[in-house]
């Protein structure tokens, strides 16, 4: 043939050189923030359903003040801005859905600063985060009126007066805690007491238009999106499970196997809302395949003890900051085997992968 | 039946099906060929031909020096042009440049083989023929067939998982020379004299398995088994745990444990050592990725340069911007389209621009998706903030020294941190410390 092609070389191309792998999973951290805002939708459509517009007006706001506060930290400290990461979009969703009916919106700005700075951004922003925003951000708001009498006016309401009557009495009325039906069975009830609202309604989440926190009121919302995180393999389905299954096992066996109250338990207060969007949260969940077994089931104890035995009726909260704070001692101690040892790694220094990375420019330059 | 395993795994897209279904081709070498005197693990060989020299196929051009190590030989006959020092896979080695004649004159088979070889005769015709592990790694495969005396060998495990993607050379050989390779493991275990033989397959590769149960009828010893397929099931610790339940301990060798495991491919090469008396001078190479026009399966002569297997896989219907020595997970990338197909080119993979995504590197969320694919059960992003931190030891403690550099943890990354880059600097950095002391 004449016209003979000349050889392909592959002088003829702009090649790169490079380290494996050469591939990579489709998804990114910034997907991933996306899925968990998309499994949010619901139980925003349903609290807007059940509570009105308030709901979008608050969650707004906890949204706006979380991505800004995080923008203006980082410009402040001239770290790189990441607020393009979308977490603290989710960080703002779950605290306005954490919000009790009748929030003030200068609540809800107070808290979502306190949760971006204090526990998300000061300990050194994204997946640094030993405590989950979200939830201390609501502790702090259920605390605020504690911690205004003790320091403020000097008077321990934890002393004057008993328990959760304590908390209630001694707050503005927009300051209550979320999970309003969830009083009638706790401080020590082992059955549903008469004049609770139906199972099917709590599961719905017509609750009155009083029951729960904003976002949590709709069991079934909550649990659509759950299986929607599960099936995008954003969650693991081991860690609600474990958390509500060890949850109602315990509730059974208190309640003599009363099924209805261990229902009651698990459709009322913010249970769910956390079995699927906060005790599966990344940064302050476990890492270890062992701590991620353990975190929801100690979390789970946790809060069976708090509801059964506490001076307040909604210990989710309480129970996974708890958890929080020992997660990293429990994770150390279950290290995964490596293959071919057979001891678990011994790490004589800190373990938590919260650590600054002190010489990270000096050595990515070489 | 599909054996599932619970070894922890990354399922990258298979990306075989271009080359699954099409039979091996011999090609025609090219007029110039390159022969590294390093295409496998150990002390590189000796050049023992001069410029000027006349060589033919099955001429020894490179001894082995030293235990581990293998000889070279010609694949063509003609006259070695020129012996220089070139950058090819391994590194910087000398590499003797041959011009092919064209007409494949070949040197008499090796004397002693032949259908009845004395068991003590067989490494040594192993040594001979210059055969290193044909699934990537090349290890001398003489060296494994010698364990020492203390170390009974109960255990013959092929390794036929061949979880690299876009690869299908493993897949074709069995396909098509099951009887060889079978012959293969006929004349190691008279070797090793084991109780057991497995062959690995991954549930991609159903044909393979079909065919070498057809050509291990009547012969008790050999079980196939069907692995779920998925990344790295073809790790050989990983496929000794799959067959056997036994773990090799770290910093140890298979023959610990009382298993040798070698590729498929390794065994057609035993077969046609032992029993042809042929040195290892062609092996099967898939060449593969968009890129590709036409992709192929090719029996390739070793040395022949990557640049000449292009035009006959179709040329570029778009234009490669990686060109990658082995699969995208463990390969290496090359630029010089003069280094040849060596002993250990299992494939090349071409991948264009928009496959060779570079994202940003972003904060890490703990998703602990990367202990959840380690194959070894490290804590990947652990030892990578060591190291970055400049804490050494504890990249060690956190066992840095047992990755397998699989990738799996990079791969998986939702924020695209370098976990395998910077585990491998930390390996290096440890190896300089205990040099230190």
């Amino acid at each position: 043939m004449s016209s003979k092609k000349t050889k392909t070389t592959l002088a003829d191309y702009d090649l790169v050189l490079d380290q494996s792998p050469h591939i990579f999973e489709k998804w990114s951290s910034q997907w991933i923030m996306l899925q968990v805002i998309i499994a949010l939708l619901l139980p925003l459509a349903a609290g807007t359903y059940f509570f009105g517009l308030q709901v979008l007006w608050i969650t707004g706001i906890a949204v706006l003040t979380s991505v800004i506060s995080e923008y203006l930290y980082e410009r402040l400290v001239r770290k790189r801005v990441t607020i393009t990461d979308l977490s603290a979009v989710v960080t703002g969703m779950l605290i306005g859905l954490s919000m009790p009916n009748g929030v003030t919106w200068y609540s809800t700005v107070i808290v979502s600063i306190i949760a971006i700075i204090f526990i998300k951004m000061i300990p050194g922003g994204i997946g640094k985060n030993r405590f989950n925003p979200a939830v201390g951000g609501r502790i702090i708001y259920l605390m605020a009126p504690w911690i205004v009498n003790t320091f403020v006016s000097g008077e321990d309401v934890l002393t004057t007066a008993s328990s959760a009557e304590a908390i209630t009495s001694a707050t503005p009325t927009d300051l209550v805690a979320s999970a309003t039906p969830l009083y009638y069975i706790s401080s020590g009830a082992a059955e549903v007491p008469d004049g609770a609202q139906t199972l099917w309604n709590l599961f719905l989440g017509n609750q009155g238009g009083w029951g729960g926190s904003l976002g949590e009121t709709s069991s079934l919302a909550i649990l659509i999106a759950m299986l929607y995180l599960i099936l995008r393999r954003i969650i693991n389905p081991k860690i609600p499970a474990l958390y509500i299954g060890t949850f109602a096992l315990i509730m059974l066996v208190y309640s003599g196997f009363d099924f209805e109250y261990m229902m009651y338990h698990l459709f009322s207060g913010a249970l769910l809302l956390a079995a699927t969007f906060m005790i599966t949260d990344y940064a302050s969940g476990g890492i270890t395949p062992m701590g991620r077994v353990l975190f929801p089931i100690g979390a789970a104890i946790l809060t069976a003890a708090f509801r059964i035995n506490s001076f307040s009726p909604e210990g989710v909260g309480f129970s996974i900051l708890i958890m929080n704070a020992i997660i990293p001692f429990l994770d150390k101690l279950v290290m995964p085997k490596i293959y071919g040892h057979k001891k678990r790694p011994q790490v004589h220094s800190d373990y938590s992968i919260t650590e600054p990375l002190k010489k990270r420019d000096v050595l990515t330059e070489n | 039946m599909r054996l599932k395993t619970k070894q922890k795994a990354t399922f990258p897209k298979h990306n075989k099906s271009r080359t699954h279904d099409k039979a091996i081709e011999r090609i025609d070498a090219p007029a110039i060929m390159v022969y590294p005197m390093s295409m496998h693990i150990g002390a590189p060989a000796k050049p023992l031909v001069e410029v000027g020299s006349s060589v033919k196929v099955g001429t020894l051009i490179g001894e082995a020096q030293g235990f581990i190590s293998a000889n070279v030989y010609s694949s063509v006959s003609g006259e070695v042009i020129s012996i220089e020092e070139r950058e090819v896979l391994s590194g910087i080695h000398t590499c003797v440049i041959v011009k092919n004649d064209g007409s494949y004159v070949e040197e008499p088979p090796f004397p002693e083989a032949g259908d009845n070889v004395a068991p003590d005769m067989v490494p040594e015709l192993i040594r001979r023929a210059g055969i290193s592990g044909m699934g990537g790694a090349t290890f001398p495969t003489d060296v494994k067939m010698r364990p020492p005396k203390d170390k009974k060998i109960d255990t013959l495990i092929l390794n036929g998982a061949e979880c690299e993607p876009y690869s299908t050379s493993d897949f074709r050989t069995m396909v098509e020379y099951a009887d060889e390779i079978m012959e293969g493991v006929r004349v190691i275990d008279g070797v090793l004299n084991v109780d057991k033989v497995y062959i690995g397959i991954e549930d991609n590769a159903v044909e393979a398995g079909e065919a070498l149960k057809k050509a291990a009828k009547g012969y008790d010893k050999v079980e196939i088994k069907v692995l779920e397929a998925k990344y790295p099931q073809g790790s050989e610790k990983q496929l000794i745990e799959n067959c056997t339940g036994r773990q090799v301990p770290s910093g140890g060798l298979p023959a610990d444990i009382g298993c040798v495991v070698s590729n498929v491919g390794t065994f057609q090469a035993i077969y046609r050592a032992v029993r042809l008396g042929k040195p290892m001078v062609e092996r099967v190479t898939t060449v593969t990725g968009t890129p590709i026009a036409d992709p192929k399966n090719l029996l390739v002569r070793i040395g022949t340069p990557i640049d000449d297997v292009i035009d006959i896989c179709g040329g570029f219907q778009e234009a490669p911007r990686k060109v990658i020595h082995g699969g995208p997970m463990m390969g290496k990338t090359i630029k010089d389209g003069a280094i040849p197909i060596s002993k250990g080119t299992t494939h090349i993979t071409f991948l264009t621009a928009q496959e060779v995504d570079d994202e940003e590197r972003m904060d890490c969320i703990r998703c602990s998706e990367c202990i959840n694919v380690c194959p070894v059960s490290l804590q990947p992003i652990l030892i990578s903030n060591a190291y970055e931190r400049g804490d050494i030891e504890k990249a060690e403690q956190l066992g840095a020294m047992d990755c397998i550099e699989c990738g799996n943890c990079s791969f998986i990354c939702p924020s695209k941190i370098p976990l395998l880059d910077n585990i491998r600097k930390a390996k290096t950095a440890i190896k300089q410390n205990t040099k230190a002391v």
